[in-house]
């Protein structure tokens, strides 16, 4: 059969702008799809900033701390000298509840706790990965504020998380030329990875 | 062998589909994984907090091991009730604060999942409980203990209580043990006595197949005496000499000034004419049938060695190794005599230093009554006894080990033993000296220590804390004894409890010419030497399901994972076979086929096989190495050897020794080094370069590390040191094969007919890194402190920088080689577990450093010199590794880092290492 010679056309005039868009908008979704996580867990809400933990027991520190003028060094007592702070052992909160709200329902597991010999399993705000090793004392030895890192708990009725406590969080202190206590040299990697 | 690695990496077949699904999986963890939500995972603190526990902080206990009944006191470090880390107790006189391989590695077996967990009796599980009550109703009579020496006090107590109760027969059982050296003795002393060696104080010391600086119960103290006495800075007397007899190189050997090689059974005749040549009086006979025996360059060698002794009268010293026959002992002590040196004997620490019943004994009782068999495998070690027909006739049969082994199937119950760190011991030292061994750990299952076996015998019912400390308060006044026991504690050792030095002189008796003119009778025709030596890692075979000791390569000959038949390259080409060639041979007793390794440095008329290995026991033990323990029934045998076709791999770290005149390893004498001090000057100092010099890359304080190879015996403590301190995986024999051993400490070995040089090799922290500038991802950089860091969670795995290493000191981890079982228990929490893909190389112990620098921001300080100690360095029972701040003043580092003997390895490369090294230099005598 011969070909006709004015052939109907097989695209429409749209076809070619179709076809672009179709091939840029695949180009774009590769890209958000690798980039839209990337950029996720940079958000405070991905590493959970502000969300309040619930914990097993309904400690409020702005009673502990605001309302009763407790130090922060009193329960986390290792912070000053030690890489950890020191979460209180049960006989620490016993020091004083043992004759503070003794019947309270609000202190009946921390009661269980020590009649039992059971510890209690408080939920972990600030975590770091297992390759950052971070040390307490000396940042509190240096001035650090313990709010500069774990924000303003003293006025936390559930404590939540404050700052992401990314590699960029704490560089931005450790490069900081504006800083007084000149620590530029404590950028170097086995400063926290070893 | 084992399944091969790769056998174990699931091979799937991927579909486009499967592949789409595991990239959206990718995509999800790198969501979710990237950041924990807060309270994903918990904090949970005490209950009550025990008072010297802090979280994080390392504690320090003292401790003790024990092996072959001699207490080695250790520092026991623990992380939040976790022991970690053993090292020596600087206070106890058998470590001195230095370490053995095994010593090291001892923290390793605490957390084996290998270890055996319930008690059993006739193949069910039972509780300790009840094999207890059966203890103590065992009826009165005949009753078999099968155990290694002891020198506990509580122990020998106990005996003694269980003898009142029992027909008490003690089998004192270790293939290892040194009854020769007691049986010398008391041919010259009329009974066994110890010697009490002071090797800082000898000129001369001559080793007579002895390695007194590898193994042995001192081996550890003697390396820190003798190395005291290898300063070449120093004044005349800076510098002693040691002569080394021996068939086979050992790290004393590496150390000779003076070597030679010579068979093992021809160490009496050498003795005799170094004896007759000091003027020691023998029948004149046995001099002339030693001088016929002997060769004429042995001869000569004795008589150089003589005429040393002369020279040096009354500051010398001969030891003679634990294997030689006793009447070799006794020439040795009448040497000693000879030359007036300052000999101190004393009562030996070993509760039965003669044993009093013999293995055979046991082998042919009819009826032996109840059989028990306490931390040693006589099935293993003594397989010519055939012990498992006396343990069948018995009426009652009880193993306790640390591990289920040959001799546990042939008993009827099992109990698992307590490691050393989980119970309560006082095992005295070589000198006397008592050590209260305390648990650091409750044990995680039933476990029973000898202690508390033989308190059962006995039928006391206290716990071995209180039978412990009885003992000793009835040895110490009662007023101050709280102070004491808590003093001896907290120190490790209890103070005074040394032996006192006899009063005695040694006397040659006839009963000894006797017996040496035995020994002088030439040896049966057609055959050859097989000396049977412990294994520097495994000793008897006790420490076989270690892992860390199977694949520390070997000082010598670098094997790891499994023993060969060491001979000299002569021996080899006259058996008609090389390296990895399997060879048969047949022993007075049984045979064993194994593939032969040349030695340089090896005896020509001797082969040296190790014992220990190819055991039935223990996963990763079985079937690795061969058993020679059936060969014969001595330590010394006359076999022969032959050729037996087909090849066995033997996996080595290092398989070239030579130095090939490119001065890596420099290696000069005393009179040389005293004629040109700046003979190493060249070695060291700036290269033309284009790459920045130092500059203000450097800042504060820089470390720096120097070892010196003069003192260093290759005894590879500091390589199981580093293992421990830095969760360094093992990889297997099939991978150390491939070349994939991880250790970030090796000690390289460079022998060339007599000049041999142990040079340990590390991460040398190059201020002109090679690798650092081959990393796509930066994940190798420079502190300004001057360390080479390696930045885990950035490395690719590309090994560019491996390939542009020229020390070759970096290690990749081709598999996943982390445990994930009890042993993650040993991992030090302060450094990072690594896992497959990344590079990794020794660090400086960083983890120290970080941590002296927060403890002395926190103290308000700078950081004191000498307050950074690495692994490697405390581990090293000679001293040779030091480690400090470049700008420190008198410090043991700074002392070496100003010898002129400094050289850098490879220095015309100009990469300006940190670590850095002393030559070696040895002291031969002229004309020798």
């Amino acid at each position: 059969m011969r070909c006709s010679p004015n052939p109907v056309a097989l695209f429409t005039p749209t076809a070619s702008a179709v076809y672009r868009g179709v091939v840029i908008g695949a180009v774009v979704a590769v890209g958000a799809a690798l980039c839209a996580p990337m950029i996720y867990i940079r958000t405070g809400y991905a590493s959970g900033e502000g969300d309040p933990v619930e914990q097993p027991i309904e400690f409020d520190h702005r009673h502990h701390v605001r309302d009763d003028g407790i130090d922060c060094v009193y329960c986390h007592s290792t912070v000053e000298t030690e890489a950890y702070a020191g979460i209180p052992s049960t006989e620490r909160c016993m020091g004083c509840h043992g004759q503070v709200w003794p019947d309270s329902p609000e202190t009946a597991p921390l009661r269980a706790s020590w009649e039992t010999h059971t510890p209690i399993r408080w939920k972990r705000i600030n975590a770091l990965p297992d390759y950052v090793y971070f040390h307490h004392g000396v940042h509190v030895q240096a001035g650090v504020a313990c709010a500069s890192c774990h924000g303003d708990v003293r006025n936390m009725a559930r404590v939540s998380k404050a700052h992401d406590l990314s590699m960029k969080f704490c560089l931005d202190c450790h490069r900081s030329t504006q800083d007084s206590r000149a620590i530029t040299h404590l950028t170097t990697c086995t400063t926290c990875h070893r | 062998m084992k399944g091969d690695l790769h056998s174990l990496v699931p091979r799937v077949e991927v579909t486009r589909r499967a592949a789409l699904k595991l990239l959206a999986t990718g995509v999800a963890a790198l969501e979710t994984g990237c950041f924990e939500r807060p309270g994903d995972r918990e904090i949970v603190p005490y209950v009550q907090e025990p008072p010297e526990l802090r979280p994080g902080v390392t504690t320090r206990y003292t401790g003790v091991l024990s092996l072959d009944g001699f207490g080695y006191g250790v520092i026991v470090d623990t992380h939040d009730g976790r022991p970690t880390k053993l090292d020596g107790n600087p206070a106890h006189p058998a470590t001195l604060g230095g370490s053995l391989p095994w010593l090291q590695a001892r923290i390793l077996d605490l957390y084996d999942p290998q270890r055996s967990r319930e008690p059993t009796m006739l193949g069910q599980p039972a509780s300790w409980a009840a094999i207890a009550a059966q203890l103590r109703a065992l009826p009165r009579g005949p009753l078999w203990i099968v155990m290694p020496p002891q020198t506990s006090p509580t122990i020998a107590a106990l005996l003694a209580r269980i003898a009142a109760r029992h027909d008490l027969r003690v089998v004192t059982h270790a293939p290892l043990a040194r009854t020769a050296v007691y049986r010398g003795h008391e041919l010259v002393y009329g009974r066994p006595l110890e010697q009490q060696l002071d090797l800082a104080r000898a000129d001369v010391v001559v080793a007579l197949d002895a390695d007194l600086l590898g193994t042995g119960p001192m081996a550890a103290a003697w390396s820190r005496a003798f190395a005291s006495r290898r300063k070449p800075e120093g004044g005349p007397r800076s510098m002693n000499r040691l002569w080394v007899a021996e068939p086979m190189q050992t790290p004393t050997g590496t150390l000779a000034d003076e070597r030679l090689p010579i068979a093992a059974g021809e160490i009496a005749a050498l003795a005799t004419l170094i004896a007759a040549e000091v003027g020691v009086a023998l029948p004149a006979s046995l001099g002339q049938t030693a001088q016929a025996r002997l060769g004429e360059r042995a001869a000569s060698w004795a008589r150089h060695v003589a005429a040393d002794l002369v020279a040096h009268r009354g500051a010398s010293a001969i030891i003679a190794g634990d294997r030689q026959p006793p009447v070799v002992h006794a020439l040795a002590r009448m040497i000693d005599h000879a030359l007036g040196n300052p000999v101190v004997m004393t009562t030996p620490a070993v509760l039965d230093p003669l044993p009093t019943h013999g293995l055979d004994e046991l082998a042919s009782a009819a009826n032996p009554g109840a059989v028990l068999v306490l931390d040693c495998d006589p099935l293993y070690t003594a397989p010519h006894l055939h012990l498992a027909g006396v343990l069948a006739r018995s009426t009652f049969s009880l193993h306790a080990g640390l591990y289920a082994n040959a001799t546990t199937a042939a008993c009827r119950g099992h109990i698992p033993l307590a490691h050393d760190l989980e119970t309560w011991t006082d095992p005295r030292a070589l000198d006397g000296t008592l050590a209260i061994g305390q648990p650091t750990i409750r044990p995680r299952f039933e476990v029973a220590s000898i202690i508390d076996v033989l308190a059962e015998l006995a039928g006391v019912t206290l716990d071995a804390r209180t039978l412990v400390h009885d003992q000793l308060r009835g040895q110490a006044a009662l007023d101050v004894f709280d102070t004491a026991w808590t003093t001896a504690l907290r120190t490790g050792v209890v103070a005074g409890s040394a032996f006192r030095a006899e009063t005695i002189t040694p006397t040659w008796r006839s009963p000894a010419t006797d017996a040496l003119a035995a020994l002088l009778a030439p040896p049966p025709a057609n055959t050859v030497e097989v000396a049977l030596a412990p294994s520097p890692a495994l000793h008897d075979g006790r420490f076989a399901p270690n892992a860390w000791l199977q694949e520390l390569p070997h000082p010598i000959t670098k094997q790891t994972w499994g023993n060969a038949a060491l001979m000299s390259r002569a021996t080899a080409s006259a058996l008609g076979v090389s390296n990895e060639d399997l060879v048969r041979v047949r022993g007075p007793v049984g045979e064993a086929v194994l593939p032969a390794l040349i030695v340089e440095g090896a005896d020509d008329h001797a082969v040296t096989i190790e014992l220990g290995h190819g055991q039935h026991g223990p996963a990763i033990a079985a079937g690795i190495g061969t058993d020679v323990y059936g060969l014969g029934d001595a330590m010394i045998l006359r076999a022969t050897v032959s050729k037996a076709g087909g090849t066995r791999v033997v996996p080595r770290t290092q398989i070239y020794m030579a130095e090939h005149g490119r001065e890596i390893a420099p290696l000069v004498t005393l009179a040389a080094y005293q004629r040109d001090p700046k003979l190493a000057a060249h070695l060291r100092g700036d290269q033309a370069s284009l790459l920045p010099q130092g500059g203000d890359r450097f800042k504060g304080v820089q470390w720096g590390m120097t070892i010196d190879t003069s003192i260093c015996s290759g005894c590879s403590a500091c390589m199981v040191a580093c293992q421990a301190e830095n969760n360094v995986p093992t990889v297997g024999p099939e991978d150390v094969a491939k070349g994939r051993a991880m250790h970030w400490i090796r000690i390289d070995r460079y022998i060339e007919e007599e000049r041999v040089v142990n040079e340990p090799m590390l991460c040398q922290h190059c201020e002109n890194a090679p690798c650092e500038y081959v990393c796509p991802v930066n994940a190798t950089d420079h502190s300004p402190d001057g360390l080479n860091e390696q930045v885990y969670n950035r490395c690719v795995g590309t090994r560019f920088c491996a390939n542009n290493c020229p020390y070759k000191v970096r290690r990749f981890n081709w598999f996943a080689y982390e445990h994930e079982d009890s042993r993650s228990l040993q991992y030090n929490p302060d450094v990072t577990v690594r896992s497959r893909g990344v590079m990794e190389k020794c660090t400086y112990c960083v983890q120290r450093i970080r941590g002296a620098e927060h403890r002395a921001i926190v103290d308000h300080r700078a950081i004191q010199p000498g307050e950074v100690v690495t692994a490697c360095q405390a581990a090293c029972p000679t001293g040779a590794i030091q480690f400090g701040m470049l700008d420190e003043h008198d410090t043991a580092f700074a002392t070496m880092r100003a010898s002129r003997r400094r050289f850098e390895a490879l220095h015309d490369l100009g990469t300006r290492p940190r670590t850095q090294y002393l030559v070696k230099v040895t002291n031969p005598k002229e004309g020798a």
